[in-house]
């Protein structure tokens, strides 16, 4: 079954230190001029973001050749396998902040860049929040795995498309792929996190964390 | 009888769920329930027939995802579905077999990739199919995008005579997935002649009540409501609906009384259902909606009605008079034009006219990007303004939503070429007072021309509330009456329930201090009904004119508005005390855009306009730049930096030689298939205002488009960006291209995904991590 999740900016926090992270933020002080600019950002996107989920819980097992199988895929991914690893059941989610925060981006980009860039990685701290907030709805946190995204580690990319047939999340959240592989609106997540039977030990660590690039700013 | 006589004479019954019941009969998860038209047909008649005989008149042939973008056997699947139908309907009275079109599974331009007329093309050809195969309507549904839905329409009607029914998909709020509210999808699809709106799917009957509710506000045409059993919930293992049979058809009742003639179900209704749903509402009052009479413009979010309160049109996206506007038309500069339309969208105005009309550009081409980008930042209803009527009619079709069409007027040639699109895409039309005898010069005269116009529009079944007349504002300078006449027809055509329409400003041409007497005959017309006007939204004149205006009639809850307004126009340095410097080379490190422009002005009068760059400009940036690089200072510094050195350079421009403004071309993209540009916008900002000359391409650019671009321009540098994996190869077959193309030019890449070994095995001459980084690259090319 698949569920349908919303939620407002009410419900959580966008964490400022997300978006300082996205704005390339290095610990330095800011001027006004873009605390200003940050406070008057983050007003815009919280005034149109339209935060919406859908998720559905997924059997886990492995197929005869050892790949990982989900209900409806198979997946030759290692890192996917290792974070699912001892999963019988995972939660499969498409996410999206919606088609106005998209707009806002774009608009905003045009008036100035910089203000394009702020309202930008707002936008990116929204989704990342609301994905935590969806982690928060599943189930009990200390039995799920770190979030797992297409992209990350082996998992390719092109598993975007089952995971959006397989929730309708065309019908059901307006979340769309492009022919270059990527979900619009933007600010939108595709993700798998594995229910264990036993409590996580590594929950800190984020799912992306798998990824071998060298130069991440996030990592 | 057919299904239009049928739906006119008393409630018509659609089917309910497939999905469903196709799935209780072994259709598995991820099989796509058309392929069953020809590996499982008894049982697609099975279920038709089932339905049926619960009473539906509607049976939709299982083709819902069938287009040729899903299906290689498009023809084969759509055509045994038809058959499957029909086969089913045999000894059913009044019994018709739908076409189902549903969405194709791909976001349209601009939120998505798909462009509008491939949406077209995709649509068309299942029409085509379908139509040939026997259907006796069009069923387009579960729609959660106004443009796809305004794609699929237009497909229906080039390519069959069939009626064209249209739900759409409705979330929590009332609103589609992509904004539109149920007025603003009645507006464009009545405007586009549809036969039947409504709503069908993402929500239980109780929640599609209040939407029913809302559409039969606005709609002439039957309403259809087609809601699913509730939401899904598991019980003892097995997914269900929530709403029973006996609630779901207890609700239609009332989805009835709220305005519904045709009703049926969606997802999680089975025969029981609508069978239930039949018995309950079959002998309940048949009432089609009334002709509602309004006048509406619609964008992709919602509609603006006309004729309630004084309506501002802003004026400013305009070349007449205006040498920068001109300049950016000549150059392709479309972010100067949609800053033209956000900065009128911030002054509160309703619609945007749009005349892109240079004698030496291609207007079509102008105008349908225009109204397209324009459509990508701003929700507010477009006026399209042209003579030409090729690049009307080519910016109505690609418009998203119901268009103001400014104009027709009284000549039988005009009205011969705007009201045939009008009568095919919709839209509301500004009815200019002149015919093949001029401009009357009485009020009388110029009404008389407004009633035949509408006697002429009428010939083409579009209705008189679909006409917005303009009496014409003449100068009062060259006729001391011109005013007085215009504002008597004004008058005259209110009394007679006409909506009227002015280009305020025409009547002070000649004369000093021409925003008073703008803002004074404007207060005077809407005193005498005028509806809407078109205003520089700018003239603070007028804005008090028209915010006092509506104070002062009560239009204003405790005058909120004018409230609000008026703390608006405080001078900002008595709101805050803004930051000031006094010196250029710190209004840019600081990023303070208005006082490097200042400062950069005032230096002008001693120094060189490129001693100012090379001294005082470039070393500036180059201080913030060197921060950026040692991680003192963050990316909105930089960019505010590069964004004052920019109204700095703006500053100096003037004065500087032709020729000898800037350092070199630079051409940069973000590859085909890539949607993402914030990066690659970032670089041409920095490389911009360290005085580049850059040919940005934009987002998804094919590899010939760029090395067209370099060898045209020919540029010795490109800068290529990718977001992602997955548009990589296309970055690579765009260095391939412009190594056998253009051998000389160095090429750098930059994106999330891209490493110095990525980039190395991908053939680029360097990869740059940032746009500080590029900025020196590209230093090391020119130098």
């Amino acid at each position: 079954m698949i569920k349908i999740l919303t939620a407002t900016p009410s419900d959580f926090e966008i964490p400022q230190r997300l978006i300082d992270e996205y704005l390339g933020y290095y610990g330095v002080e800011s001027n006004s001029e873009i605390l200003d600019l940050i406070e008057k950002c983050k007003k815009e996107v919280l005034a149109c973001v339209e935060y919406k989920a859908c998720i559905s819980k997924v059997n886990c097992c492995k197929t005869e050749n050892g790949f990982l199988c989900l209900d409806f895929m198979e997946s030759e991914s290692k890192s996917l396998a290792g974070n699912l690893k001892d999963c019988n059941t995972a939660f499969v989610f498409a996410a999206t902040t919606g088609a106005s925060l998209h707009r806002l981006i774009e608009r905003n980009g045009i008036v100035s860049p910089v203000y394009g860039v702020v309202t930008d990685s707002i936008g990116s701290a929204a989704i990342e929040a609301f994905c935590d907030y969806i982690n928060k709805s599943v189930g009990d946190v200390d039995f799920l795995r770190p979030r797992f995204s297409p992209g990350y580690g082996d998992l390719s990319l092109d598993c975007q498309q089952k995971i959006l047939d397989f929730l309708s999340a065309g019908k059901h959240i307006g979340l769309a792929l492009t022919n270059g592989g990527m979900l619009t609106p933007v600010k939108s997540v595709t993700a798998i996190i594995g229910l264990g039977k036993e409590k996580n030990k590594c929950k800190s660590k984020k799912g992306c964390m798998v990824c071998d690039r060298k130069n991440c700013p996030y990592s | 009888m057919n299904i239009i006589e049928k739906i006119k004479s008393g409630i018509t019954y659609v089917d309910g769920g497939a999905g469903t019941l196709l799935q209780s009969w072994g259709l598995e998860a991820g099989v796509s329930p058309e392929t069953w038209n020809l590996s499982n047909p008894d049982k697609i008649r099975e279920m038709h027939r089932l339905y049926l005989e619960a009473g539906a008149n509607v049976i939709t042939a299982c083709t819902f995802g069938a287009n040729r973008l899903k299906f290689d056997n498009l023809e084969e699947i759509i055509t045994a579905a038809i058959a499957n139908a029909k086969s089913a309907c045999e000894g059913f009275e009044d019994s018709y077999v739908a076409l189902d079109i549903g969405p194709t599974g791909k976001m349209l331009e601009p939120l998505g990739d798909l462009p509008f007329e491939e949406a077209v093309s995709v649509f068309a050809e299942t029409v085509r199919i379908g139509a040939k195969a026997g259907a006796d309507l069009i069923l387009i549904e579960t729609m959660n995008d106004s443009y796809e839905t305004k794609a699929a329409v237009i497909a229906a009607k080039e390519n069959c005579n069939l009626p064209v029914f249209v739900t759409n998909a409705y979330s929590d709020g009332g609103k589609l997935m992509t904004g539109a509210d149920p007025a603003a999808m009645v507006a464009m699809l009545e405007g586009l002649g549809v036969d039947a709106i409504g709503m069908n799917c993402s929500m239980g009957p109780s929640q599609m009540l209040e939407v029913a509710a809302e559409t039969a506000k606005y709609a002439s045409v039957p309403i259809i409501v087609n809601p699913n059993a509730g939401l899904p919930k598991i019980v003892d293992g097995k997914s269900v609906f929530d709403v029973d049979s006996d609630e779901f058809s207890d609700i239609m009742c009332e989805i009835v009384k709220a305005g519904a003639t045709i009703i049926g179900g969606c997802c999680g209704t089975t025969p029981e259902y609508i069978r239930k749903t039949v018995e309950k509402t079959k002998n309940l009052p048949f009432v089609l909606p009334e002709k509602k009479e309004k006048t509406l413009v619609s964008s992709y979010t919602h509609a603006v009605e006309l004729g309630i309160d004084p309506v501002i049109i802003g004026e400013r996206i305009n070349p007449t008079g205006k040498k920068l506007f001109k300049e950016a038309l000549r150059n392709n500069d479309l972010n100067y034009i949609l800053n033209e339309g956000i900065s009128q969208h911030k002054t509160g105005v309703s619609i945007l006219d749009v005349n892109v009309g240079l004698p030496e550009i291609d207007e079509k081409a102008m105008l349908t990007k225009v109204v397209a980008s324009l459509q990508a930042v701003s929700d507010l209803p477009l006026q399209i303004d042209t003579v030409d009527c090729n690049a009307m009619e080519a910016a109505m079709r690609i418009y998203n939503g119901k268009a103001l069409i400014n104009s027709v007027n009284g000549k039988a040639e005009s009205m011969a070429a705007i009201f045939p699109l009008v009568k095919k895409y919709g839209g509301c039309i500004i009815a200019v007072t002149l015919d093949e005898n001029g401009i009357p010069d009485t009020a009388q005269g110029r009404v008389e021309i407004a009633e035949k116009i509408i006697a002429e529009a009428e010939k083409y079944g579009i209705g008189k509330n679909e006409i917005i007349v303009d009496p014409l504002a003449m100068a009062v300078s060259s006729d001391s009456q011109s005013a007085n006449v215009t504002l008597e027809a004004v008058r005259i055509l209110n009394a007679k329930r006409i909506r009227t329409s002015l280009g305020v400003s025409n009547i002070s041409f000649g004369l000093p201090s021409r925003a008073d007497v703008n803002a004074v005959f404007y207060t005077m017309a809407m005193q005498c009904g005028l509806d809407c006007a078109i205003i520089n939204p700018h003239s603070s004149e007028m804005m008090k004119a028209w915010h006092g205006f509506m104070a002062l009639t009560g239009r204003d809850a405790n005058c909120c508005g004018y409230i609000n307004f008026a703390s608006d126009c405080v001078p900002a340095e008595t709101n805050k005390t803004a930051s000031t410097v006094d010196s250029l080379d710190a209004a840019i490190v600081k990023g303070l855009k208005d006082s490097a422009y200042s400062l950069a002005l005032e230096m002008l009068k001693t120094v060189s306009p490129l001693e100012i760059i090379d001294n005082i400009i470039i070393p500036a940036l180059n201080t913030v730049g060197k921060g950026f690089e040692a991680k003192i200072v963050y990316l909105p510094q930089l960019l505010m930096s590069a964004e004052a050195a920019g109204r700095a350079f703006d500053a100096v421009k003037s004065a500087i030689p032709a020729g000898e403004s800037k350092k070199g071309k630079i051409v940069i993209a973000t590859v085909k298939g890539d949607i993402h540009d914030i990066g690659k916008n970032i670089v041409r900002t920095l490389l911009e205002n360290y005085g580049y000359d850059v040919i940005d391409l934009g987002r998804d650019v094919a590899p010939e488009k760029v090395v067209e671009a370099v060898k045209e321009s020919g540029a010795p540098l490109v800068g290529l960006s990718a977001l992602m994996t997955t548009t990589v190869p296309a970055m690579e077959e765009t260095i391939k291209l412009l190594r056998k193309e253009t051998p000389d030019c160095k090429i750098t890449v930059g994106g999330a995904v891209m490493t110095e070994e990525y980039a190395a095995m991908i053939g680029a001459d360097r990869y740059c991590p940032d746009a500080m980084n590029a900025v020196r690259y590209a230093e090391e090319i020119f130098s």
